[in-house]
């Protein structure tokens, strides 16, 4: 690996062409060559106008400063500089006007990585424009003021175009901070999702998005909840609801920022001492899902359909705490008694 | 700052501080090895700025809520033929240090590579993290050169984030946003450990992506310096294992002779970083090649290879041989469920060479 160059200091090269070595470094902290044109003392100068948002008419200068440089260059790197520097020209012109704020606003217009220069990993080059199509390599050969001729302007360009890119970065930004918040949502709001379900959620969803899927199937879908049954209700006093397990399958749909959901189930319920039912199941958002249970009537002839709702909607409407405590209790107890029954009864498949 | 590093970590449990050994261990390498010029210059905290990213939370919050669900997921898994049943078959005899192996760890990999939804928001996190610190560090108007470092399944997660950075725009209110794609943005260098990033691609294939040097095909290059690190039993690497084109020429870098064994867990950042043949081109590359010397890089190479390896022959030996069948075994296959599974068999071949070396 003859990667390093001489005793432990940078090379001239490095020191005035790349941008992060030279742009800003003083003016006098160069070779005298470098005292008038460097990379800092030309983007100072660009300043007032580009407060001005008058970019057009800098790189308008810029162009017609460079075209006017009597220095000599090696081989082409005096036309293909000025070719760019026109392009730049034609970029923000294209953009100027009433155009120019969405397109800062959006990354658009000039291409904000054209002055950037690239470093192959060994030797003393520095090229620049290796992907806009002509290119210049400037390497140890280059003379201090030939040096200074381009990359005391391309480091100051450079910089120009960081400051051009900056809303369209700062709004970038934004928006990603906003999908965050939408992920956060649906990992610790949405309606929990067990593998199969994700897998299939997973189906056709795009692992390149910016965003969680706006809406989730549920499949066999295992959940507990409370069961109220009027016929056999003898007293308000001392009534206690049904635990029940629900297989649900259905659909949901998420609001824009997936902090809320709305949805249809329909699930078969199956309380611990009463004949399994059927029915359909209403979701609103993380704590508020009932539904309604039909099953055929008893014996007696009466009707043993009923109300189901979710554990979280049962500790709202519980009335003391006590009461909640207990009823949480008899569920986690059940649950967990339950748990390898429940996973056979769910068992897809062969 | 005008050198940003990005740091991305690999498989297993990672939390927001996961970074910190590995940032001082990088700190301390210049003193530790006499590079001479961070002396006259500064540390490397004057010149860099570490940042890390923890994309770990994307697993965590789904295998906390499947904490009681294990079974579930096997079952799942063998029944409707996700492609993990022979893993988790194997994992039916597997000891109990290779079962927690694989659901602290492997399972990381599984859930990325198997369940788009996760794979998104793993992509988010780590997108968010560049493009928002990146953002801040230009606030000032100045130029900010970046670059990225990631380890293991950091290496998949960050070649699929850049190449949807450099292809795709961000949805913002204003419109389709361009700040960090092509022709707007790009990483200086990227530094693949254990480059795990071919045996998880999906699309782009890491070969035909944006993420290769500028030396080829310099119009789609987001990245336009690589270097790759693998070691030669790291057995991460070595399943599908990453190799460029010889038409990447003079922009890609992997450094030969990683072979020493200063601890059994080859697959460890520190420990590749450790090497003078791993930190000293990145070094050079994030900051000036002059960082350090010609002498500087023989004699930190001397001073590395005369470290002494486990001093437990048989043990090296055999585990060196058990690795080598591995990677035997593994390299004639394309499936993922063999990887996995001989990630799990490898782990317990460090931990059987370190046990028995105590």
């Amino acid at each position: 690996m003859a990667l390093a160059t001489a005793a432990g200091a940078q090379s001239a090269l490095n020191t005035e062409c790349v941008a992060v070595n030279a742009q800003e470094r003083a003016v006098g902290a160069f070779t005298p060559a470098w005292d008038v044109g460097s990379a800092k003392a030309n983007y100072e100068a660009m300043l007032p106008r580009l407060s001005r948002e008058e970019w057009f008419i800098v790189a308008d200068s810029l162009h017609a400063d460079f075209a006017a440089d009597a220095t000599v260059l090696p081989g082409s790197a005096h036309a293909v500089f000025l070719a760019h520097l026109d392009t730049l020209r034609q970029e923000f012109a294209a953009v100027s006007g009433v155009r120019m704020s969405r397109a800062r606003a959006t990354g658009t217009g000039p291409k904000q990585a054209r002055f950037t220069e690239d470093q192959p990993l060994s030797g003393d080059t520095v090229v620049l424009f290796a992907s806009f199509g002509s290119r210049i390599a400037i390497d140890a050969s280059w003379t201090p003021t030939q040096r200074r001729a381009l990359c005391g302007r391309s480091v100051a360009i450079r910089r120009m175009l960081v400051a051009w890119g900056q809303p369209g970065r700062e709004n970038a930004t934004a928006a990603l901070e906003a999908s965050a918040v939408r992920w956060d949502n649906y990992s610790t709001r949405g309606y929990f999702q067990f593998p199969w379900e994700l897998a299939i959620n997973s189906i056709g969803f795009d692992a390149a998005s910016d965003d969680p899927p706006r809406s989730q199937w549920v499949i066999a879908h295992p959940a507990f909840g409370l069961e109220f049954i009027a016929s056999r209700v003898e007293s308000w006093d001392n009534f206690q609801p049904l635990e029940t397990l629900t297989i649900e399958f259905g659909w949901l749909r998420y609001n824009s920022s997936r902090s809320f959901y709305t949805g249809l189930t329909l699930f078969g319920s199956i309380p611990g001492d009463e004949a399994m039912g059927f029915g359909a199941m209403l979701h609103l958002g993380p704590k508020f899902k009932v539904g309604y249970v039909t099953r055929s009537d008893d014996p007696a002839g009466e009707s043993r359909n009923g109300i189901v709702v979710s554990t979280d909607l049962a500790q709202i409407i519980a009335k003391t705490p006590a009461t909640l405590q207990s009823m949480r209790d008899l569920i986690f107890r059940r649950l967990e008694a339950q748990k390898g029954a429940i996973l056979r009864a769910i068992r897809i498949g062969p | 700052m005008p050198r940003l590093l990005f740091i991305v970590h690999g498989m297993g449990v990672h939390d927001t501080a996961w970074a910190d050994p590995t940032i001082a261990h990088l700190k301390k390498i210049p003193s530790d090895y006499g590079y001479e010029w961070f002396d006259a210059n500064g540390p490397l905290e004057d010149h860099v700025k570490c940042v890390p990213i923890s994309y770990d939370k994307a697993f965590t919050e789904l295998l906390d809520q499947w904490a009681e669900s294990a079974d579930e997921l096997e079952q799942f898994a063998s029944t409707e033929g996700v492609g993990i049943a022979k893993s988790l078959d194997f994992l039916q005899g597997a000891s109990a240090a290779e079962q927690q192996f694989f659901w602290t760890s492997v399972v990381d990999v599984l859930l990325y590579r198997l369940f788009p939804i996760v794979t998104a928001n793993v992509r988010d996190i780590v997108k968010k993290a560049i493009v928002e610190r990146f953002t801040a560090e230009t606030a000032a108007g100045s130029v900010v050169d970046v670059s990225i470092m990631a380890h293991s399944l950091g290496t998949s997660v960050t070649h699929d984030t850049l190449s949807i950075m450099a292809t795709k725009p961000i949805q913002t209110p204003a419109g389709p946003n361009q700040s960090f794609m092509l022709g707007n943005f790009q990483f200086k260098r990227i530094f693949q450990v254990a480059n795990v990033s071919r045996v998880l691609q999906t699309t782009p294939a890491v070969l035909s992506s944006p993420i290769h040097p500028f030396t080829v095909d310099p119009a789609t290059s987001y990245t336009r310096g690589f270097l790759n690190f693998k070691h030669r039993y790291d057995l991460f690497t070595m399943v599908r294992p990453f190799t460029a084109p010889a038409a990447w020429g003079g922009g890609f870098l992997e450094p030969a002779g990683i072979n020493r064994i200063l601890g059994f867990n080859v697959h460890d950042l520190d420990l590749y970083l450790e090497d003078p043949r791993c930190h000293i081109p990145i070094l050079r590359q994030l900051i000036d090649p002059a960082v350090v010397t010609p002498d500087e890089e023989a004699d930190a190479l001397d001073a590395y290879d005369a470290r002494p390896e486990p001093d437990c022959l048989q043990q090296l030996d055999d585990f060196k041989d058990r690795i080598d069948d591995l990677i035997a075994q593994a390299s004639t296959s394309l499936d993922l469920q063999d990887l996995f599974i001989a990630l799990t068999k490898a782990m317990t071949a460090a931990r059987d060479a370190k046990n028995a070396c105590v």
